[in-house]
């Protein structure tokens, strides 16, 4: 036990010794999870750059979301073909709807060039509602802004064939496969 | 003695001989402090670069896709209560934080966790449900403020561990609660905040212990040293290594921050051993024994968690539980004793029970058939080491709800069906289903097997089998696409023989060896004729159809035999579903996805695999079929199930068949929801079974049960309906409009003249044939 403490002692010293003579210029705090993480992007991960495009002007029709308002919310057909209405609670105001909530996000997403995250909003909210003609027809609109044409053209022709009984609707996503 | 003398060099003083070791222990000592500086300096520069470039090999995980909660969302309480428990939320009846629900007579309250998504932060909300039968009514919070949409966390359904097996969550200091981090210092080594690393005092303290004893009770060694344990993973315990490590421990403190050294410690320690994966760090351990995050666990649960550090195993709270409460107190007195907590913490923390989640083996063993599928996936953009070792975050398109029905579903459903003539104790009727949205192409649930959970060859991915009459609907809607032909165009259900080259003859038979003559289009398909389909085919071409095939997704080249009118085509379930997945969504085709994003560990965004669609079938020719595909359930083959699914009603579908009954096939749909399913014997013996008899059944218990949505078609522009006569004739002569049939035609391509009943002549005829119908 002797033996080992003086040993001890011995090393500390030549540890003391050497920190002394060593300049450490930085003490870097990987230690942390968040560093541990740290390589995360570079080996065989592809990260999906989002195109920071600014061609938003080219399409005129694409802030036309105020269409959706006039659309009753929550309306969803039930079994026997009868519609279904939410009743609302007591609260005075009329609740948005869900889909309405996330393609408020979808401006705002496109407003800040994220037209990717923008793309996901709108899948999100496609699969709440996913018969709505208008959140087939956004999704084409910003394809078409990211320079996806063929993808564009597809969602527009998916948000035709729901749009029937909408024309003005129909109208805009035959302007939009018109510019494709 | 003297000859001796006579060797010495007489100039050497005879006392100078007392100190010639002088020298060499000199130089001994110059030596081995050499050697010791080097070793020193080696070690210093070993710790030093490895802990700076500490980086831990995180398993993947892999979520289901997220519970969307909004007014008008099929759920009922039952369903989000499951799925909370599934998430580890409390039942408590005063919620004071996230991860905690209550429920009420009229709705249900709860604190969610926020999670980071591909698409943004969910933040933590705490709010009320109100349900409406098997609806959501609304969502508000305490304010009666209306939310329209709530995301709750997605499930974690698996990993993909690293080779070492060790799985962890790491977290930063701020991140571990204070009195975890007290408990563990306070029973681990009490002067980890002043020592050097190593503890002289605490060594001498267990040494003397240790002698009182007579047998080793106590460890002297510091967290320090019990972190480079770990690291470096050295069982042995020779004299050596205890050196080094004490060396080390020594180096480490010298050149990191106590902070730093703690975080790793927390985040290394091992806590526990689940088959083949490793529980390191408190952060996974609460996951593990709590299925709860760190922060939620009281005083008493983060204790025994601390406690555990000593010896995980022998101190397995699900083991040993007595053992895990002794040691949790010591770790309570411990904390006590040095004024972490004070008296009623410590009798309060005392009186709580072992709260152990429960994990169920079906749970841990996850869902293999699905995780294949995203392995596949996955296995174009991420090589397999990144998957192993960088703690990607991978979000699935799979519906829990779906996939927990159907396998609680398939067994009972599967066993109802099988014959017990086929079925021996060596082979069972075996089964594969595939379920995706009808809408998006995202592939909601998967069964390998008919067995719950079974990860043993996966039908649905892998068995190829001929698809019989799931084949026909592509030979009707090329027939459909070429313009010549309507619903009502009459086929002529006769034998037929169609030569094959070489002197062969291909002659094919109905079911049961019927033949009905004159018989509709569309009665034809919904009835699954044999010789109709192949009269059919063979005037259409069977490129055509080869070709309607691939355009509806079948990625494989199509071998242009004519037999494969009937479907003696190989398919695996999921190619199947991807060719009704474009006809459920009216000839868009969308890529069948199980992935739908990646991010990393925290949360950036990477990969995102979103919604691909394209129109692949004309508008008109695809209403046509929909309309005889929805006969197959209100007149066809499928009509038997009428009874079980009339509040679904209309769906479509077709039946499959093949020869000597070796294979049943289903694959149906409606508004939400495709479902293909295919029952038969590994060994491909008869099973005795045709499509109807067989798949039809067990896919309607399982669609059935997940309240398949009833189509909705939209009507066009260019359809128009039109009367035709009931019975089938090709000679106008015999036209008989006594009985109608109002069928949907394309505007362009109206019924044929001998069984068009709106023409003024066949009307004059008709309301003739009403009167001498009246007559008799």
């Amino acid at each position: 036990m002797n033996l080992r403490l003086l040993l001890r002692g011995v090393l500390i010293f030549f540890l003391l010794v050497l920190t002394a003579c060593t300049n450490y210029p930085t003490r870097r705090s990987t230690s942390t999870p968040s560093g541990a993480r740290g390589g995360a992007a570079n080996t065989g991960t592809a990260t999906t750059v989002l195109p920071a495009t600014t061609e938003r002007a080219a399409n005129p029709d694409l802030d036309e979301s105020r269409v959706r308002d006039e659309i009753p919310p929550q309306a969803a057909p039930s079994v026997d073909g009868s519609v279904y209405v939410t009743p609302t609670p007591s609260a005075p105001v009329v609740p948005k709807s869900a889909s309405a909530i996330l393609l408020e996000e979808v401006d705002t997403a496109v407003a800040q060039g994220e037209l990717e995250r923008a793309a996901a909003l709108v899948e999100r909210a496609l699969r709440i509602e996913p018969r709505d003609a208008f959140l087939w027809y956004r999704l084409a609109s910003i394809r078409a802004q990211q320079g996806r044409a063929s993808e564009a053209a597809g969602f527009a022709r998916r948000a035709l064939s729901f749009s029937t009984s909408d024309p003005a609707l129909t109208q805009q996503i035959n302007a939009l496969l018109g510019t494709l | 003695m003297q000859v001796l003398d006579l060797d010495t060099p007489p100039f050497m003083p005879p006392k100078r001989s007392k100190r010639a070791w002088w020298p060499w222990l000199k130089r001994f000592v110059i030596t081995s402090a050499l050697i010791i500086t080097v070793w020193c300096l080696w070690i210093d520069l070993t710790v030093r670069r490895d802990f700076n470039a500490l980086q831990w090999a995180l398993p993947a995980r892999l979520y289901a896709s997220p519970l969307e909660l909004y007014a008008g969302a099929h759920l009922n309480q039952t369903d989000l209560t499951a799925y909370l428990q599934r998430l580890g939320y409390r039942d408590t009846p005063d919620i004071t934080g996230p991860g905690e629900y209550q429920v009420s007579s009229t709705h249900v309250r709860l604190w969610t966790r926020g999670f980071e998504f591909w698409d943004g932060r969910e933040p933590a909300v705490n709010f009320n449900v109100a349900f409406d039968q098997d609806r959501v009514r609304a969502l508000f919070t305490d304010q009666s403020n209306d939310l329209p949409l709530v995301r709750l966390e997605p499930v974690e359904i698996a990993q993909i561990n690293p080779d070492t097996g060790e799985d962890r969550l790491p977290m930063s200091l701020t991140q571990f609660p204070p009195a975890l981090v007290n408990a563990v210092v306070a029973v681990e080594d009490q002067r980890f905040f002043s020592h050097f690393g190593v503890d002289p005092l605490g060594i001498m303290r267990a040494l003397v212990a240790n002698l009182r004893a007579g047998e080793i009770v106590q460890g002297g060694s510091t967290l320090t040293q019990q972190l480079i344990k770990n690291l470096y993973l050295t069982r042995q315990q020779t004299l050596r290594r205890k050196i080094e490590e004490a060396l080390m421990a020594v180096s480490l403190d010298l050149h990191f921050s106590k902070e730093q050294i703690l975080t790793a410690y927390l985040n290394e320690v091992f806590l526990g051993q689940e088959g083949n994966r490793a529980i390191h760090g408190f952060g996974l351990a609460a996951e593990y024994y709590f299925a709860r995050p760190l922060a939620e666990l009281s005083l008493g649960e983060l204790a025994l968690l601390a406690g555990l550090s000593q010896g995980a195993s022998y101190y397995n709270p699900r083991r040993y539980p007595e053992r895990a409460l002794q040691r949790r107190d010591i770790v309570l007195s411990s904390l006590l004793a040095q004024e972490f907590i004070t008296q009623p913490e410590y009798e309060q923390a005392r009186t709580e029970t072992l709260n152990i989640s429960t994990r169920s083996s079906r749970q841990r063993r996850g869902y293999p058939a699905f995780m294949e599928l995203v392995g596949k996936e996955l296995a174009q953009d991420y090589d397999r080491e990144a998957l192993r070792t960088e703690g990607l975050r991978i979000f699935t398109t799979l519906d829990l709800r779906a996939q927990d029905t159907m396998e609680a579903r398939l067994e009972d459903a599967v066993k109802a069906v099988e014959r017990a003539a086929a079925s021996t104790d060596a082979a069972h009727l075996e089964a594969a289903m595939v379920i995706t949205d009808t809408i998006t192409g995202e592939v909601r649930a998967i069964a390998g097997g008919r067995q719950r959970g079974y990860a043993g060859f996966n039908r649905a991915l892998q068995a190829v089998r001929p698809i019989g009459s799931l084949a026909k609907p592509m030979v009707y809607l090329a027939a459909l696409e070429s313009g010549n032909y309507s619903l009502a165009s009459v086929l002529s259900d006769t034998p037929i023989s169609v030569p094959l080259g070489g002197g062969q003859q291909w002659s094919p038979r109905n079911y049961e060896n019927k033949i009905y003559g004159d018989v509709y289009f569309y009665d034809a398909l919904e009835r699954s004729m044999n010789l109709a389909t192949v009269h059919l085919g063979m005037r259409v071409g069977v490129d055509k159809v080869a070709e309607v095939m691939t355009r509806l997704g079948y990625e494989k080249t199509v071998s242009l035999y004519p037999s494969l009118l009937l479907g003696a085509i190989d398919m695996t379930p999921i190619e199947v579903a991807q060719m009704y997945q474009t006809l459920a969504s009216n000839g868009f085709r969308s890529p069948l996805r199980a992935v739908a994003a990646v991010t990393s560990g925290d949360g950036t965004p990477l990969e995102r695999y979103g919604i691909e669609t394209s129109q692949v079938v004309d508008p008109t020719s695809m209403y046509l079929l929909e309309y005889a595909l929805q006969g197959v359930f209100t007149r066809g083959t499928a009509e038997g199930m009428m009874g079980q699914l009339e509040a679904q009603m209309p769906l479509a579908g077709k039946t499959g068949t093949t020869n000597d009954l070796r294979d049943s096939w289903f694959a149906g749909y409606g508004d939400d929801l495709v479902g293909v399913v295919w029952l038969g014997y590994d060994d491909n013996r008869e099973s005795g079974l045709t499509g109807a008899s067989g798949a039809l059944r067990v896919w309607t218990d399982v669609m059935g049960s997940l309240n398949i949505a009833p189509r909705r078609t939209q009507s066009l522009p260019d359809i128009v309906w039109h009367d035709v006569s009931a019975t089938a004739v090709t000679d106008s002569r015999l036209r008989e409009c006594q009985h109608l049939k109002s069928l949907p035609f394309k505007l362009q391509h109206p019924a044929e003249s001998a069984v068009n009943c709106e023409s003024s002549e066949s009307l004059l005829q008709n309301i003739l044939e009403r009167v001498r119908g009246l007559g008799r």
